[in-house]
């Protein structure tokens, strides 16, 4: 393991040259300026303060991601690009990484941006008195430090090869660099009057009806931000927010799979775009192995066989959702030759649970909303056939988690989320001890395969490491994957340049009207 | 006082009473298509049907055939047999529940209108409790917290049924208790027991009979909220409140997935209102008086 990262000490340096790389590939000559672009979000925003907040969900990150800025960006090819941040580079262990900002940077209220800045709007994440729900999620980071005006040091706990693709690729609640100036002077209302440097400012925000963005005039890259304004609507009810965007009310509306039908109707009217991208990632499920029936590996292979993905998109929607038979998808980098997946054979899946000889009876949890609902019964149905009983016990959304957290379950929906580097995931869902390791399933080999994947620099051996461990958990079949993360959002016609929607976010702050 | 009440009913009252003994054809339908209902829900197992819950995940939302008489749900499930074995969920718990409301209300009721005093008032006053909370959030709180399950919602829902079946019991015997007929048995010296069973009881039944069909159709509709936003019967059991939830996802696509189900629940809960005033009708003491 520690030759493996001697090896590739020669690629530790990740320099990147900032002022070469424009945001856009487009020369900014083709581009009208101004106008203004309306969105239908699927919810009402709740906030911007991360002590708030804890989470952004989708509806906030494409506001957020107009207000704010982050250190770096993903490019259309998924590596990280200079925005706030100019250029980085990582220890040899890649335990510490630094950046160089950005000179010449204001916030809206005039608040310079520097390396003291970020680390406070760190600093604050980080501290237990704050009891932020964000502070899960950069639990990695051990401190940042601020050397110089300009110079910013991140020191971490494990070690992250593709740091900057993940600390900040887009506006979330940890990587958006708030006004440290504002949240002080704001206090409990900073919730609701967010300040960042970002192309965009608030203008107004009527909870529940709408929120307006109007251009920031000293933004630093004005030059290729080309809208007056965004509006930004929550329509929470599928057909009202199409109807909305067919009526021309909505230019951009957030989507998913669920409402296939609107989807494949847009897809055929030529005055509005589906826009959709393939992300990384699955929607997974977790087996409890310590528990029967699922302490039994012939169970858990009976199950992952019995399931038949196409059928199962063709019913949920409309064959809509793309079938995943590992945890990283086509989205991802990791590319596998072999990714050990299970045949789907409903024939071999009976004869291994008549081998298992005793009955075979779980619950499931499922969200209780329409759609958790009908997977949930698709899977039952699947199950059924090959003699296994699923009943289907429905709980809200948000006690998933803790009970998963618990272990109080035989059988849990997770999802592994778009993100530019599988280690992070992976090693928490499936290293030993790990409290996300939802499955409670120790492998030594795996547990080495996942330490070794993590500090490895050469892309093509952890492509390897990561190709083994899906051969792995698809053979143990202690998790299971059926459809990879698929995101949309449909506009009309004459929005261009929306740029990909990694980790599902719409981001308007560089499209531009024809 | 009671000859001057028999004076007045002979020549005023005769009319609309009469008129509401009269059985309409609208009342027979009701009685056919309920009997229909119960006939098809009792008998569903030995029926034709494909199963309820097997899908056919290439066929979804298929129109009419002679297969699917009323062509498949949104995940490919035969509709006719889903309505049928819904209406088995739905009058299961639709005659369970007033049934818990009329045992437990009709006897509080009568017992209070019988001995009035202090009983009478803790009695009124915890049912009263009991009518001033949202009945739904009250279903929904119990059902969220105790799991899903038909027994739990049969349970919640006649105990909230129960002020209303108590209110109505004891406003008959308030009449009642005082009627000579009371007053001539209490005079020969029978027991509480025995003129609270053998005088006020059969009675009292006739009205409370009659409200415990409109509870029939009351619960029918409320199982069908419950269901509707996914608190009823758990999956993959069908129940037409669940069916409309479920098929208001594809309304503009499929508009017969939550029509149909709608359709089966408006005439039930029709039919069972028409028949419930009808009787009510028919055994109303008020005209009922000799």
């Amino acid at each position: 393991m520690i030759a493996a990262v001697r090896s590739s000490a020669v690629a530790r340096i990740f320099l990147v040259a900032g002022f070469a790389i424009s945001l856009s590939a487009i020369p900014a000559s083709a581009q009208k300026k101004g106008g203004s672009v309306t969105m239908g979000l699927e919810l009402d925003i709740p906030g911007f303060d991360p002590l708030q907040v804890g989470v952004y969900d989708t509806a906030a990150l494409s506001a957020s991601s107009a207000l704010f800025d982050t250190l770096t960006y993903l490019d259309a090819g998924g590596k990280p690009q200079p925005k706030l941040a100019l250029s980085w580079s990582a220890s040899e262990d890649f335990k510490t990484w630094t950046f160089k900002l950005r000179p010449g940077v204001k916030f809206h209220d005039g608040t310079p941006f520097n390396a003291e800045a970020a680390k406070a709007n760190f600093d604050r994440q980080k501290d237990p008195a704050n009891k932020c729900r964000c502070a899960f999620y950069i639990s990695n980071i051990n401190n940042v430090q601020a050397p110089d005006e300009l110079t910013l040091v991140y020191h971490l706990n494990d070690p992250s090869v593709n740091f900057p693709a993940l600390v900040s690729s887009y506006a979330n609640q940890n990587a958006a660099v708030h006004s440290p100036t504002a949240w002080k002077a704001k206090g409990d209302d900073y919730n609701r009057n967010p300040v960042g440097t970002g192309p965009f400012v608030l203008k107004s925000w009527t909870a529940g009806d709408r929120m307006v963005l109007e251009r920031n005039p000293d933004y630093w890259d004005k030059d290729r931000i080309y809208l007056d304004r965004i509006v930004l609507k929550p329509l929470p009810d599928a057909q009202s927010r199409f109807a909305s965007l067919q009526s021309g009310e909505a230019d951009v509306i957030w989507d998913d799979e669920a409402d296939a039908d609107n989807i494949q109707k847009a897809q055929k009217d030529p005055k509005l775009t589906v826009h959709t991208y393939a992300g990384s990632g699955a929607a997974v499920y977790a087996f409890n192995t310590k528990v029967a029936p699922f302490d039994d590996v012939r169970v858990r292979q009976a199950l992952v066989m019995a399931l038949d993905r196409k059928k199962m998109s063709q019913a949920l929607s409309n064959g809509l959702s793309r079938p995943a038979s590992n945890p990283y998808g086509d989205g991802s980098w990791v590319k596998c030759k072999d990714d050990g997946a299970l045949p789907e054979d409903a024939e071999k899946a009976k004869a291994l649970i008549k081998e298992y000889g005793k009955p075979v009876e779980f619950k499931m949890l499922v969200t209780a909303t329409p759609r958790g609902r009908a997977v949930g019964q698709v899977l039952q149905q699947f199950w059924k056939r090959v003699g296994a009983n699923m009943e289907i016990e429905q709980v809200d959304q948000a006690t998933i988690p803790p009970r998963a957290f618990m272990r109080q379950f035989q059988l849990t929906p997770w999802r592994i989320v778009d993100l530019a580097d599988p280690d992070i995931q992976m090693y928490s869902n499936f290293r030993s001890g790990s409290p996300v390791a939802l499955a409670n399933y120790s492998n030594p080999e795996l547990d080495q395969l996942l330490e070794r994947a993590r500090v490895t620099a050469d892309q093509d051996k952890r492509n390897e490491d990561y190709c083994a461990i899906s051969r792995l958990i698809n053979k143990e079949a202690i998790w299971f994957w059926t459809f990879q993360n698929t995101y949309y959002a449909m506009s009309s016609a004459k929005v261009k340049g929306l740029p990909k929607m990694y980790s599902g976010v719409i981001d308007l702050s560089r499209v531009w009207l024809e | 006082m009671a000859t001057l009440d028999l004076g007045i009913d002979a020549s005023v009252a005769e009319a609309p009473a009469r008129r509401g003994r009269r059985a309409g054809p609208l009342f027979w339908m009701a009685i056919i298509w309920m009997i229909f209902v119960f006939a098809v829900a009792i008998f569903a197992d030995v029926l034709p049907l494909p199963s309820p819950t097997d899908m056919d995940m290439l066929e979804k939302r298929a129109p009419f055939s002679a297969q699917h008489w009323l062509g498949t749900d949104g995940l490919g499930r035969d509709e006719l047999a889903r309505v049928i074995y819904g209406a088995r969920i739905s009058l299961t718990v639709g005659l369970c529940a007033p049934i818990i409301g009329l045992t437990f209300g009709g006897a509080l009721g009568l017992l209070a209108g019988y001995f009035r005093g202090r009983f009478e008032s803790v009695v009124v006053g915890s049912m009263d409790v009991l009518l001033a909370f949202p009945p739904l959030i009250l279903a929904l709180a119990v059902t969220a917290y105790l799991g899903q399950s038909i027994l739990h919602l049969t349970f919640i829902l006649g105990l909230l049924g129960v002020p209303a079946f108590m209110r109505v019991a004891r406003a008959a015997t308030l009449t009642l208790a005082r009627r000579e007929f009371v007053i001539a048995a209490q005079a020969l010296g029978a027991t509480h027991a025995r003129i609270l069973l053998r005088e006020l009881l059969p009675n009292v039944m006739l009205p409370l009979f009659a409200f415990f069909l409109l509870g029939v159709a009351v619960t029918i509709v409320a199982e069908g909220s419950l269901s509707f936003l996914g608190l009823g019967v758990p999956p993959p059991i069908s129940s037409w409140g669940s069916m409309i939830g479920e098929g208001r996802e594809s309304l503009e696509m499929a508009p017969r997935l939550a029509f149909i189900p709608a359709i089966a629940m408006f005439l039930t809960v029709l039919s069972f209102n028409l028949v419930g005033d009808t009787l009510r009708a028919l055994t109303d003491p008020r005209q009922g008086a000799l």
